[in-house]
């Protein structure tokens, strides 16, 4: 595999591999190529692998040296897949914006010099890509953020934001999947549980979706909720074709 | 059966970890100390990885309403079976209506105790780990009733000599994918400093106090693992441990060996360590 990339040994059993540190999406589209090939060609040799904007950490069995597999996959030639390309689904998540789901709305009006309507509108019309999860478990980093929303995050983390809370920070913004304390802008609320430890699957993205924003009325979003507690709710999903 | 009647400070079932769910942000957990919880599987002939009782400087108390074999391995405490003093590091036979008090530690920070058979708990993500988010219970709670499982049929160990938890004060690490971001100067700051552990310390990162001038620039967000020193703008230190986040955006100026890990999980507060830079 020749790539612009650095293979490192990261500890005992793990080796990283780095782009140049950038986000966007030309880097995250060759991450999830190599991560899913090393997934693929590798898999008697890696436990598990966790990637971000530009990197990925391959965490390997114990008996394998680091050293050795980055020899192994340097010499490999590497043959870019489409399979990944085909799966790659559009997710809509329904977010009530009102005022009392939105705890940070009123700074974030502040801060941007935009009405709450505009925030609302400039964060639904964005299709965003997931580029990782992290942070939490099922919390997606979702890139795409207009650049208006570009806010720094709070001074001081707030000590606790309510699960399913949609936030904005930085260029980025995400959805909060269970009570957590965090530093970025609740500017909504979704009825929807996107970690559910008692699922199968417990998360509802698998890291390589598109995801897109929903407003909804408070009583939709009560309405969303009881379905969602009573096993009812089918996701808004369809397949993305770029 | 076994009952808790007290919880102790922080008591929860652990074991080898969680794997193949970080790339969801799900982070491993397991034992702090890992070669004193094999140890104490090795005792009582299960496999090394079964689930074991980690309790926190201050050890609850047991009943055990069956007849159990077990073994008390990592930090110093002051076991009691019945009021009696028992020893660590060996095979204890109880019987049913036994009270095992585990007391308070007196070196290191975490103690195992394994039950021949293992902890029974429902598996969450294929391991019974405890952690908040996951488990239905983040931790054991006074009055928690825990079942004993089927015995295996390893072979076990009276007794195990020439096993104490490190005295080593000197931490094996690699240089972390940030260490080139250092000046020559910082970088053996970092080696010839003494660091004292915070009292921040807990399951997710263990803090380390120091009055040396270091920092670096965040970073995009990249992997961090257990063992990762991150070094933050503002100068401090942090060691992820078990619990630690898949994901972080401070620079990994460091990365522990495995066992480097064990070892300073059982440093308490104000303890000193040194950082030994592997090369």
């Amino acid at each position: 595999m020749k790539l612009d990339v650095t293979y490192r040994v990261f500890g005992d059993h793990a080796v990283l591999l780095d782009w140049s540190p950038q986000i966007n999406e030309q880097t995250h589209g060759w991450v999830l190529q190599i991560d899913h090939w090393l997934l693929l060609n590798f898999k008697n040799d890696i436990v598990e692998t966790v990637r971000t904007y530009h990197s990925i950490a391959i965490y390997l069995h114990r008996d394998i040296v680091p050293q050795e597999f980055i020899q192994l996959i340097k010499t490999t030639t590497f043959i870019p897949s489409t399979t990944n390309n085909e799966n790659t689904y559009l997710i809509t998540i329904p977010v009530c914006y009102e005022s009392s789901l939105a705890i940070d709305m009123d700074e974030v009006v502040r801060v941007s010099g935009l009405s709450s309507e505009h925030v609302v509108s400039l964060h639904t019309k964005v299709i965003y890509t997931i580029f990782f999860m992290g942070f939490l478990p099922g919390f997606p980093y979702l890139g795409g953020l207009t650049k208006e929303l570009f806010i720094p995050r709070r001074d001081s983390p707030r000590s606790s934001i309510d699960k399913g809370s949609v936030a904005i920070g930085g260029v980025q913004t995400g959805i909060y999947p269970s009570n957590s304390p965090g530093g970025w802008h609740v500017i909504g609320k979704t009825p929807l549980v996107i970690f559910d430890i008692n699922k199968s699957e417990p998360s509802i993205f698998k890291g390589v979706e598109k995801v897109q924003f929903r407003s909804i009325s408070l009583t939709e979003f009560q309405s969303i909720s009881s379905q969602v507690a009573a096993g009812k709710y089918s996701l808004e999903k369809e397949v993305w074709r770029g | 059966m076994v009952r808790l009647l007290t919880s102790g400070l922080y008591t929860s079932i652990q074991d080898g970890g969680r794997f193949g769910y970080r790339s969801l942000g799900v982070p491993i957990s397991g034992a702090m100390d890992h070669r004193a919880m094999m140890l104490s599987n090795v005792l009582v002939g299960n496999p090394v990885n079964t689930a074991v009782m980690e309790c926190t400087l201050q050890g609850p108390s047991l009943v055990f309403n069956v007849d159990a074999t077990i073994a008390i391995t990592g930090a110093h405490f002051a076991p009691k079976v019945n009021r009696k003093n028992v020893d660590l590091n060996t095979i204890l036979i109880v019987k049913k209506g036994d009270m095992l008090t585990l007391g308070t530690s007196e070196v290191g920070v975490y103690g195992y105790v394994a039950v021949q058979g293992g902890w029974n708990m429902d598996q969450v993500l294929g391991s019974v780990s405890q952690f908040k988010g996951i488990s239905s219970m983040p931790r054991l709670v006074k009055g928690a009733v825990l079942k004993v499982g089927r015995h295996s049929h390893l072979n076990k160990h009276d007794h195990i000599e020439a096993f104490a938890i490190s005295s080593k004060t000197h931490i094996d690490a690699y240089a972390g994918p940030e260490f080139g971001v250092l000046t020559k100067r910082e970088q053996m700051a970092l080696e010839q400093t003494e660091f004292y552990v915070g009292r921040e310390s807990n399951r997710m990162a263990y803090r380390l106090t120091h009055d040396i001038i270091i920092n670096a620039p965040e970073i995009i967000t990249a992997p961090v693992q257990p063992g990762t020193v991150q070094l933050t703008p503002s100068g401090d230190l942090m060691v992820l441990m078990r619990d630690a986040q898949t994901t972080g955006g401070y620079a990994r100026v460091l990365q522990l060996t495995n066992h480097a890990v064990d070892v300073l999980s059982q440093k308490r507060s104000e303890e000193t360590i040194r950082f030994n830079i592997l090369t």
